[in-house]
């Protein structure tokens, strides 16, 4: 088979033939695609970090039944409702600003604020820093938890704190 | 080398009869250190000994097997004739390669009646030579990077002259400071000297400063250049050529050795100028003075030169022996704390604790060693440079006293002293790194200088395959005329499954590489859709080729990144799809950040049948007509094994595919079966035709079913 049939099994839609709509009962959302409706579907990033707006949709089972490139195209209700979905599944607060890291031990110790709040972080060696195109950073801490960081919107003392471990 | 051996020496050959290679041995056939040599001709093997005159031979027609035994320290050929066997040369592990190839050839021209073409040249077999550094051409190469920089090194050089210009004026404005200014009261002078002491120091201070950063600059250019080039070279080369040289070898080219020569170009040839100048201004200066007391200051200087090189040597041997001692102790240490479980297993930690304790106990004194050393040698090197500065005082002042002299003088004489040892010391320790950056330099440039092995024609074309497969009588071997493959004759139809099967080692893999033109075959030609791929475009090639490797390997970065390596610009759901054709996509998104996990650190966590599916997702993004599999599922287990084996049949179709397997069972449905053995096809047909034919294929068969028995009662007794 040919990669074509395969992107075809994905059933990559048009993000305006698809109605999104938060269904509160059961914590899922309710689709409809092209006339036909599914219900209990959760949203997918197959990319979170380096196309964050590509969507699988799949029921809690996890069969797939479609994907959108780019669910910025959706109408805004259904945006809206796939959003709070998503804010459900991915924690990625953005950082803000750094207020100070501390080399402790073989580790970093980051204290932040980001748009969810201030916190402060373990960090573990180079690895645990992904570096995406357009500045974009996701760092990993120790026990999996995922920060953003986009180095336009740093102000200057915070890029200092940054230079010392980049 | 080989030139008066072969005078000395006639061998009597028949008429005709003509000489194909030459191996000299180190061992004679009595077990002494000494010359024999091996010449195969055309019709016979003869070995004679240039010292004594002994000849022996054998008619290749005579000869039923050769044989090749690796002893410890020595080695043997061994030919079998119809009612003897023969030893026919001994050489020592140092000749072992050379012989290996030896005896292969020797078996191709005799057992295997393989005809060597007969171009009437002699062919050489290359035997590596470990010899000394050309300094004479690796000198003006090195010197030669420097040339797009002349100006950084016209900068560096003035500023360095620069500095020893400078520095040599402080002691003859003491001179004055002390004669003029302080003897006879002249504040003006004072004042003077005293600013223009201070512009001397400052200037040096400048000009340091500039000096440094024009070298180290010129050194990051240079070496910048260096490593890129290397790097684009080794990425154009043959992959041969890495098989060959070592993948680790090119590495520490890349890095270490460009690193040696950095140092070279900048801080090794500026030191040795600068010290041989400064020494020279020094000496004319206090010759010019007072040659009398020169004499007296020079004294120390052979003394603390010859100490200084003898401590570097006696240093090297007590630093390394330290540092051996301390290698020691970190390999206890790897050994036993992660093999803690088996220490205690076995209850041995007192006596790991007491070897632990011996080594430690090694170490502070090959330390103290050192520190004795350094104590030995720096403290009279320091009193052999005082006294004489002393010696000078005493006849200086005598002098002074005496109205011959004045004490500026005098005082000036003695900072130049001290000066001199700068330079000696610099000098004395120049010139093992400079021996050994020239060595990096050969290393480098040997490098440099290699062509890569698969060209491509200038008018290569590049088309879209439809997938037909032809090898027409090829041949190919990695050593010269030692033929891993032979005779090659092989038609694929589009889209057809074949399957390769055959012992280990009999060439399978090797017919993959050439299909990909890692390397060309000797003789006979690969054709895809009726084109000879040496006309097509390397690129079109490999990218309509994907291939499988049995371990496969991922780059670090993100799944994603991984699957489209073979085309970066692949849209997202190319990636998905490729990743579900592999059956890949299931386990991705279980993955923290799916696509977007880094398989680096991370990746050591996805098991060997995860990455063989990323491999294969790899392999298929481009949409290859051609797909091979080699050995792709012969490292897994047997339920990742059908995984893949799915993921596999989801591929094939409209595919040519060749699959290389171990297992039998893998190919069995294949349209048609290639037996491989010792270079050679030996079977062609579907499974039920060469089951029923009795050969190779069957043989192979039953072994894989006796042992699947064997693994089945076993299983049954244990219970």
């Amino acid at each position: 088979m040919s990669l074509q049939e395969f992107i075809k099994k994905l059933n990559l839609v048009d993000p305006k033939k698809v109605k999104i709509t938060y269904d509160e009962k059961r914590n899922a959302l309710k689709i409809l695609v092209d006339g036909v409706k599914y219900y209990n579907i959760v949203p997918r990033k197959p990319f979170p970090f380096s196309r964050p707006y590509f969507i699988i949709f799949a029921d809690k089972e996890g069969a797939e039944v479609c994907a959108v490139k780019d669910y910025r195209e959706l109408d805004k209700d259904s945006r809206e409702a796939l959003e709070k979905m998503l804010s459900r599944i991915y924690f990625i607060p953005l950082i803000k600003k750094i207020k100070k890291i501390v080399y402790r031990a073989g580790e970093y110790v980051w204290l932040v604020e980001t748009d969810r709040g201030e916190k402060e972080f373990v960090v573990r060696g180079r690895k645990s820093i992904q570096y995406f195109p357009g500045g974009r950073i996701i760092i990993f801490d120790k026990y999996d938890n995922v920060y953003e960081l986009r180095l336009d919107k740093l102000d200057k003392k915070s890029m200092e704190y940054l230079a010392l471990i980049l | 080398m080989e030139g008066d051996s072969e005078s000395s020496i006639e061998i009597k050959l028949r008429k005709g009869e003509e000489v194909l290679f030459r191996f000299e041995s180190d061992l004679t056939s009595d077990g002494r250190f000494g010359k024999e040599v091996l010449v195969l001709t055309d019709r016979r093997a003869i070995v004679f000994n240039p010292d004594r005159g002994k000849e022996k031979s054998c008619w290749y027609d005579e000869i039923r097997e050769v044989r090749f035994y690796d002893y410890l320290g020595c080695g043997e050929i061994e030919v079998v004739l119809r009612n003897r066997v023969v030893s026919l040369i001994r050489f020592s592990r140092s000749k072992a390669t050379l012989f290996r190839k030896a005896a292969r050839l020797l078996e191709e021209l005799s057992v295997g009646r393989l005809g060597v073409e007969r171009n009437g040249e002699r062919v050489e077999v290359e035997e590596e030579e470990e010899g000394g550094v050309e300094v004479r051409k690796v000198l003006p190469k090195l010197v030669g990077l420097l040339k797009p920089y002349w100006y950084l090194c016209a900068v560096a050089f003035l500023t360095a002259l620069g500095i020893v210009a400078v520095n040599l004026t402080p002691p003859y404005l003491m001179r004055l400071l002390i004669d003029e200014a302080l003897e006879a009261g002249n504040i003006g002078l004072l004042v003077k000297l005293t600013v223009l002491l201070i512009v001397v120091y400052a200037s040096n201070t400048v000009l340091s400063i500039v000096n440094s950063y024009t070298l180290n600059y010129l050194g990051e250019r240079v070496v910048f250049d260096l490593r890129r080039r290397l790097y684009d070279h080794v990425q154009k080369l043959s992959l041969s050529f890495i098989d060959k040289y070592g993948s680790g070898r090119v590495i520490s080219r890349i890095s270490d050795d460009t690193f040696r020569i950095r140092w070279f170009l900048t801080w090794g040839i500026q030191s040795l100028v600068i010290s041989v100048l400064q020494l020279i201004g020094i000496g004319i200066i206090i010759f010019s003075m007072n040659t009398y007391l020169a004499l007296f200051s020079l004294l120390p200087v052979p003394a603390v030169f010859i100490g200084l090189r003898a401590y570097r040597k006696k240093a090297w041997v007590y630093y390394h022996r330290a540092w051996r001692k301390w290698a020691d102790v970190s390999e206890k240490l790897v050994d036993t704390i992660p093999g803690a479980i088996v220490v205690k297993a076995f209850s041995q930690e007192e006596r790991e604790t007491r070897v632990f304790v011996d080594r430690l106990k090694e170490v502070v004194s090959a330390n103290l060693d050192v520190v004795k050393l350094n104590l030995r040698t720096f403290p009279v090197m320091g009193l052999i440079t005082s006294i004489s500065a002393v010696l000078v005082w005493y006849f200086g002042g005598l002098k002074v006293i005496a109205g011959e002299i004045t004490l500026g003088t005098l005082t000036a004489f003695v900072s130049y002293m001290w000066q001199f040892y700068g330079p000696i010391n610099t000098l004395s320790y120049l010139m093992e790194p400079l021996q050994t950056a020239l060595t990096s330099g050969e290393r480098v440039f040997e490098l440099l200088d290699r062509e890569p092995e698969v060209k491509e024609d200038e008018k290569a074309a590049d088309f879209e395959f439809k997938g037909a497969i032809k090898f027409e009588n090829v041949y190919f071997g990695y050593e010269p005329c030692v033929y891993v493959l032979q005779d090659i004759n092989l038609e694929i139809k589009p889209g057809e499954v074949v399957g390769i099967v055959g012992p280990s080692g009999s060439g399978k893999t090797t017919l993959t590489k050439l299909l990909l033109r890692f390397y060309d075959p000797d003789k006979g030609r690969i054709l895809i859709d009726g084109v000879d791929i040496r006309k097509i475009k390397l690129s079109s090639l490999r990218r309509q080729i994907g291939i499988v490797l049995q371990d496969p390997v991922l780059f670090s970065g993100t799944v994603a990144e991984n699957i489209a390596y073979g085309k970066p610009e692949a849209e997202p759901e190319e990636i998905v799809a490729a990743a579900k054709a592999a059956h890949a996509h299931d386990f991705i998104m279980r993955l923290p950040a799916a696509y977007d996990t880094n398989v680096g650190e991370r990746g050591s966590r996805l098991s060997g049948g995860e990455r063989q599916r990323i491999a294969i997702a790899r392999a298929i993004i481009t949409d290859p007509k051609i797909l091979i599999l080699d050995e792709a599922t012969s490292s897994v287990d047997t339920i990742t094994e059908r995984e893949i084996q799915a993921a596999l049949n989801n591929l094939i179709k409209n595919r040519t595919t060749i699959v290389i397997a171990h297992r039998l069972s893998t190919v069995m449905n294949a349209d048609k079966i290639v037996v491989v053995d010792k270079g050679r096809i030996v079977e062609v047909g579907k499974h039920d035709e060469l089951l029923k034919r009795n050969g190779l294929y069957k043989r192979l068969w039953d072994a894989q079913f006796a042992e699947e028995r064997e693994a089945v009662k076993a299983k049954i007794r244990l219970r």
